[in-house]
């Protein structure tokens, strides 16, 4: 889900990189001290994540965890997911330096989206909190998908064409980070709860 | 923190150092070479799967749009020179994956100075040279090949120097196919830890400064 240099228009790269700003900043504000451990080990295992390969499929596929780090972090998923992508961008050479921002939004915006759409559930009746957990894992992938199809649709590509590969490619991305997110909401609100955002005091 | 927790993140981490060996996509390569009055290409996603049919456009110097095309199902796509100039060589390999190669004209005009039939430096020249070189041989001659004929003495450099440069180019070119086919870089260890270690720095920054603030 790296966009590598050159692929985009100017535009979109300079959009991409307000977002993030935005996002960054925001995130930042709202990081307090208690969650910059959390944040840390998250972004973490951001960075590492995208190592895994999903030798399924006919594309070169690997996790991206936005949802979990998403469901946990909040708006503290940009700054995280932001510096995890600029060591992968630096590091590795994963997408790049001046697609940074647009990067970022794409696998933040979706994180953040899932946040709130799931992080409510979280305390809900146990079935409904694991069908939440799983969908976040999920629908974190699909939207960056079609976030990345919309990046690439900008920059003069056909946003139908793009966007049903990159989402067929991530399929089965999608229902792996689905169970990773379901073992791990699962496993935090035995062990760890507190790590577990909306928890009913 | 609780010592499960850690145990999870352990097996994580650990589950990301096996896989990533085989890994992945998110970079494609494509390396030319010039052979003749042909450009050979492949392509390749770091991992080392093949790009298969994807698109392969050459521009100029200019960022002129010279020619495009598909790679097979080797990854492999060639096409004659299209033109002598520094040529790039871009690959786009779909959902953003892309990568470029550059070939400069001296290695274009170099890889056809090979071919004897090229009109662009038709084979009569050197040999042209060559007599040169035998007259010249005589010892007499040879003491003033500097002073009578500078312009003799020009062409003979010229020969040698692109004769040397032929040779060693035809010598070399197995190494450099080798080259770049073991270039294919992967992110090892120093890469994963260094990063791992940059995050978990920034961490102690944060918690530092904050300490700083709230004494």
């Amino acid at each position: 889900m790296h966009i590598a240099e050159g692929v985009l228009s100017g535009p979109v790269l300079a959009a991409g990189f307000a977002v993030t700003v935005v996002g960054v900043g925001i995130g930042l504000k709202k990081l307090d001290f208690e969650q910059i451990a959390e944040t840390g080990i998250l972004a973490a295992a951001f960075f590492v994540a995208s190592l895994v390969h999903v030798p399924i499929g006919p594309a070169n596929v690997h996790l991206i965890l936005n949802g979990i780090v998403g469901l946990l972090l909040g708006w503290a998923a940009f700054p995280a997911i932001a510096t995890a992508l600029l060591l992968q961008a630096v590091l590795f050479q994963f997408g790049g330096i001046t697609s940074l921002g647009v990067n970022t939004a794409i696998m933040a915006l979706p994180a953040i989206a899932c946040h709130y759409l799931f992080a409510p559930l979280l305390w809900k009746s146990p079935k409904v909190a694991a069908s939440a957990a799983f969908a976040c894992g999920f629908m974190a992938v699909l939207l960056g998908a079609i976030l990345l199809g919309g990046a690439l649709f900008l920059s003069d590509e056909n946003f139908l064409e793009v966007a049903t590969i990159a989402v067929s490619a991530h399929i089965p991305v999608m229902v792996i980070e689905g169970f990773i997110t379901l073992f791990c909401i699962g496993f935090l609100k035995k062990v760890r709860p507190e790590m577990l955002p909306g928890k009913p005091s | 923190m609780n010592k499960r927790f850690f145990l999870l993140l352990l097996l994580l981490f650990g589950w990301g150092f096996i896989h990533c060996a085989p890994a992945d996509a998110h970079r494609v390569n494509v390396f030319a070479w010039v052979e003749g009055n042909t450009i050979y290409t492949t392509s390749k996603f770091s991992g080392g799967r093949v790009a298969q049919k994807s698109l392969i456009e050459v521009y100029d110097s200019r960022k002129n749009l010279l020619l495009s095309g598909h790679t097979d199902a080797t990854g492999a796509f060639s096409f004659p020179i299209p033109k002598i100039d520094d040529l790039e060589i871009v690959l786009e390999a779909g959902t953003g994956h892309r990568g470029t190669w550059k070939i400069n004209k001296n290695e274009i005009e170099a890889a056809q100075g090979d071919q004897p039939s090229e009109q662009k430096s038709p084979p009569s020249k050197p040999e042209q040279t060559r007599t040169t070189l035998t007259e010249r041989s005589k010892p007499q001659d040879c003491l003033n090949v500097s002073g009578k004929s500078p312009e003799t003495t020009a062409e003979l450099e010229k020969f040698i120097e692109e004769t040397i440069s032929r040779t060693l180019d035809r010598k070399l070119h197995p190494l450099m196919v080798m080259i770049a086919e073991t270039r294919n870089p992967k992110p090892g260890f120093r890469e994963i830890l260094g990063g791992l270690g940059y995050i978990f720095g920034l961490i102690g920054v944060a918690a530092y400064v904050h300490s700083r603030r709230k004494p």
